[in-house]
């Protein structure tokens, strides 16, 4: 059986290995990432406010787009390529056809409109000319 | 989220209706409202969360 003063001891040199061990790890953390505002764009007022939604990056090896839809099927493409300058790329008027919060993909100045599997129906869904 | 290590919130956006973030992890998208906020990170970071 351990002495009072023994446990005393012991409890003491596990408690401050733990202490180390925690100083040690702040120690070495990683700084916390800090963002902040690189560039913002005011978009066109939509009809109903606060509109816009399903937003989607598309990029290619040189060029990087957002499109964003509104529930009048507006689709609205910024050019984000240079992310300190965002421009307005153009709006188009998505056929009735195209379902809300199917994915859009920018190739080459054609918006592609991607249909999902569950809701073909035999037909190619037509491409989006926007340029 | 003050109470994660690290954290410190220091504004928010309202009326966010989007976010994505690019597939390099260098910039945050944010609808909000009638704008677009693009962020960015003063350090390289990886984010880990998701938009969803």
């Amino acid at each position: 059986m351990l002495a009072p003063a023994k446990i005393w001891t012991s409890t003491g040199v596990a408690a401050a290995v733990i202490f180390a061990a925690i100083w040690a790890h702040s120690v070495r953390a990683e700084p916390s990432p800090e963002f902040h505002v690189v560039s913002n764009l005011k978009l066109p007022p939509t009809v109903v406010p606060n509109d816009y939604h399903h937003l989607h990056i598309s990029q290619t090896d040189t060029e990087q787009f957002l499109t964003v839809i509104d529930s009048k099927n507006v689709m609205t493409i910024v050019d984000v390529t240079n992310g300190s300058s965002p421009t307005l790329a153009g709006q188009v008027q998505l056929p009735a056809s195209v379902a809300h919060g199917d994915p859009v993909f920018l190739m080459g100045g054609v918006a592609l409109i991607a249909q999902p599997e569950s809701r073909k129906l035999g037909l190619q869904r037509p491409s989006l000319f926007w340029t | 989220m003050t109470r994660h290590p690290g954290c410190n919130v220091v504004g928010k956006f309202e009326n966010v209706t989007g976010m994505e973030i690019d597939s390099t992890q260098s910039h945050i998208y944010l609808i909000s409202g009638n704008e677009l906020w693009i962020l960015g990170g003063r350090q390289h970071w990886h984010a880990s969360f998701s938009s969803k």
